[in-house]
C-alpha cells in the first residue's frame, strides 16, 4: 500500500460515511461500519484501496441484514426531534418526505443495482464499480441503466400518489 | 440494423465508451433516431437518477462523536447513546420509590406521576404484563454494565439519596402531581447544598419539555411515512432475546401497584434499541408517540383513548421482559389484540 491508512482515511472516509448512510439510512451504522473498515484496512493494507474499502463496507452492511436499514430510517426521523437540529417545520417536513421518498424508491432496486447507483454517485469509474461489487466491467452499463430507470419511475410513482392523496 | 444497447447508452452517458467504438456508435447514431431518442431517455434516466441519490445527505451529528471501533454486542459506539441517558438520568438525581410497597396515593395522581397508565375494570387496574413484575432492584443497571459505564453506582447512589417517603407525605404526592419537569423544580430547594446539579437538572428539564413539545408533529411525520406497512419496517428487528409472551390468563393485576417509578427520560427509537440490547419491539400498526428509558427499560408510549397505551419492555441478565398496558376504559380483549400485535 503506497498511502498511509491517515491518508486513506482523509481521502475516502466521507465518500465511505456518505455512501453507507445511503445504503443504511443510519448516520451512527455508517460511521461504524467506516470505522470497522478502516480498521480492517489497518490490519490488512489494500493494494487498491478505494475499490477495497467500498467492498468490504458493502460486505458488512449486507452481512448485518436489512433490518438496521428498515430501523435506522425511523430512526432518522426520530432524530428531528432533537431541537438543536430542527429546521423550520415545513421546510424540513417535505424535505423530510422527499427523502423518504428516494429511499422507498432506492428499496425498489436489488442490492446489486442499488448499490452500483451509490457507488456511482461517489464518482466511481466502471472499473471500480465492477471491481468493488465482483462484476463484469461490460454488465457495468446495464446494471446502472436498469437501475436508474427503476429508480426514476419508482420516485415518479411515489410523487403521482402523494399528489393524488393531497388532491382527494 | 441492430440498435444500441442500454449498457452501451449508459456507458455514452457516462464517458465510458472506448475511443476506439466512438466512431462507429456516433455513426450509428446519426443514422437512427430510434437509438437517439432511448440515449436522451438514457441521459434524463441518470440525470433523475443522480439527483434524487445527492439529496440523502448526511445529517450532521446527533451529538459529540468519538471514532471509536466496535466491539460485539453491547458497547462501542452504541453504549455512548446508553450512557448519554443514564447520564442525564443520574443528573436529574431522580430517585425511584421502591416497588415493593403498594403504592397507595390516589390512582388518578399515580397515574399523571408515571407515564404508564393502567386500564381498570371496577376497580381493579387492568394490565397484561407477560412476565411477572421485577423488583426495583431488577430495574437497576446491571454489574457488568454498571462497570462499564459508573450509572448503576450513580443510580444507587441516587436511590439512596431519595429514600422511599411515607404514602401520605405531602411532598411526595406534589412530585408524584408534577412528573419530572416538577421534580426539578421542586429541588431548586436544594440548590444550596448542590448548585452544580441544580443546573444541569433544570437544563435537562427544559430540554424534555421542548421535545415533548417537538414529539407530536414528528409523530405525524412519522405516521405519514411509516403507516403504510409498520410491521414492514421492523418485521425481523426483533431478537430472540425476547421471552414468550404468556397467555392472558396469566394476568397480574397487581403489577401496577408494584411498578416502580425509576426515573425515566425521553429517548431516540436507537438509544431504546440501544437500552434493550437491540431487541425493541413495537406495535404493529401504531405509531408511537414516544419513547422513554431507564437504565434497563424501556417504555414505546403511544395516544390512546385520551391517555396512553404503554409497551414495557425491561431487560435483565438473559432475557427482555415485555408488559402492555393500556389506558382507563380499554377492555381486556382489546388489550388482548394489541398484546398479539405487537412485533
Amino acid at each position: 500500500m503506497t498511502d498511509s491508512l491517515a491518508e486513506l482515511f482523509a481521502q475516502y472516509h466521507p465518500s465511505l460515511v456518505r455512501m453507507l448512510y445511503r445504503r443504511t439510512g443510519d448516520r451512527d451504522r455508517a460511521e461504524e461500519i467506516a470505522q470497522e473498515v478502516f480498521a480492517r484496512a489497518a490490519v490488512a493494507p489494500p493494494r487498491n484501496p478505494r475499490p477495497w474499502l467500498f467492498a468490504v463496507a458493502l460486505n458488512l452492511v449486507r452481512e448485518q441484514g436489512r433490518t438496521a436499514t428498515r430501523r435506522g430510517r425511523i430512526l432518522e426521523l426520530y432524530r428531528a426531534e432533537r431541537p438543536n437540529q430542527a429546521p423550520p417545520a415545513d421546510v424540513e417536513l417535505e424535505r423530510t418526505e422527499k427523502i423518504e421518498r428516494v429511499r422507498r424508491a432506492l428499496d425498489t432496486l436489488t442490492d446489486r443495482d442499488r448499490e452500483a447507483l451509490l457507488l456511482k454517485a461517489e464518482g466511481f469509474s466502471y472499473d471500480d464499480i465492477a471491481e468493488t461489487l465482483g462484476l463484469a466491467k461490460g454488465a457495468i452499463g446495464t446494471t446502472l441503466g436498469r437501475a436508474r430507470r427503476r429508480l426514476a419511475k419508482a420516485y415518479r410513482a411515489s410523487e403521482e400518489e402523494r399528489e393524488a392523496d393531497a388532491a382527494s | 440494423m441492430q440498435h444500441l444497447d442500454e449498457g452501451i447508452l449508459n456507458a455514452l452517458v457516462d464517458g465510458e465508451v472506448p475511443s476506439s467504438e466512438l466512431e462507429s456508435i456516433q455513426a450509428h447514431l446519426d443514422a437512427c433516431s430510434e437509438c437517439r431518442a432511448r440515449l436522451n431517455e438514457t441521459r434524463a434516466f441518470a440525470d433523475e437518477s443522480e439527483g434524487l441519490v445527492e439529496l440523502i445527505e448526511v445529517p450532521p451529528p446527533s451529538k459529540p462523536s468519538a471514532h471509536v471501533i466496535p466491539g460485539p454486542g453491547w458497547g462501542g459506539g452504541r453504549f455512548r447513546n446508553l450512557a448519554w441517558a443514564a447520564t442525564v438520568v443520574a443528573a436529574l438525581g431522580i430517585g425511584y420509590i421502591t416497588g415493593t410497597r403498594p403504592f397507595t396515593a390516589p390512582q388518578d395522581v399515580a397515574f399523571r406521576q408515571t407515564p404508564v397508565v393502567g386500564g381498570t375494570v371496577g376497580d381493579q387496574p387492568v394490565t397484561d404484563d407477560l412476565q411477572p413484575a421485577a423488583s426495583s432492584e431488577e430495574d437497576r443497571a446491571t454489574p457488568d454494565r454498571a462497570a462499564e459505564t459508573g450509572v448503576g453506582e450513580r443510580l444507587a447512589d441516587t436511590d439512596t439519596r431519595n429514600a422511599p417517603t411515607a404514602p401520605g407525605d405531602p411532598e411526595m404526592a406534589r412530585r408524584q402531581d408534577t412528573g419530572p419537569v416538577g421534580l426539578a423544580d421542586a429541588r431548586a430547594n436544594e440548590a444550596e447544598q448542590a448548585p452544580a446539579t441544580r443546573q444541569v437538572t433544570t437544563g435537562d428539564a427544559r430540554e424534555g419539555a421542548r421535545r415533548e413539545r417537538a414529539a407530536a408533529p414528528v409523530a405525524a411525520e412519522v405516521a405519514k411515512v411509516a403507516a403504510p406497512s409498520p410491521t414492514a419496517l421492523l418485521e425481523s428487528q426483533a431478537s430472540g432475546q425476547v421471552r414468550a409472551l404468556v397467555a392472558a390468563d396469566e394476568v397480574q393485576p397487581q403489577t401496577v401497584a408494584r411498578r416502580s417509578t425509576i426515573a425515566f427520560v425521553t429517548v431516540t427509537l436507537k438509544e431504546a434499541s440501544t437500552v434493550l440490547g437491540g431487541s425493541l419491539r413495537l406495535i404493529d400498526g401504531l405509531i408511537p408517540d414516544r419513547l422513554e428509558a431507564s437504565a434497563s427499560t424501556v417504555r414505546v408510549i403511544y395516544p390512546m383513548m385520551g391517555g396512553e397505551l404503554v409497551l414495557e419492555q425491561r431487560r435483565d441478565a438473559h432475557s427482555v421482559i415485555v408488559s402492555l398496558t393500556g389506558p382507563t376504559g380499554l377492555s381486556p380483549d382489546s388489550l388482548a389484540v394489541l398484546r398479539s400485535r405487537i412485533r
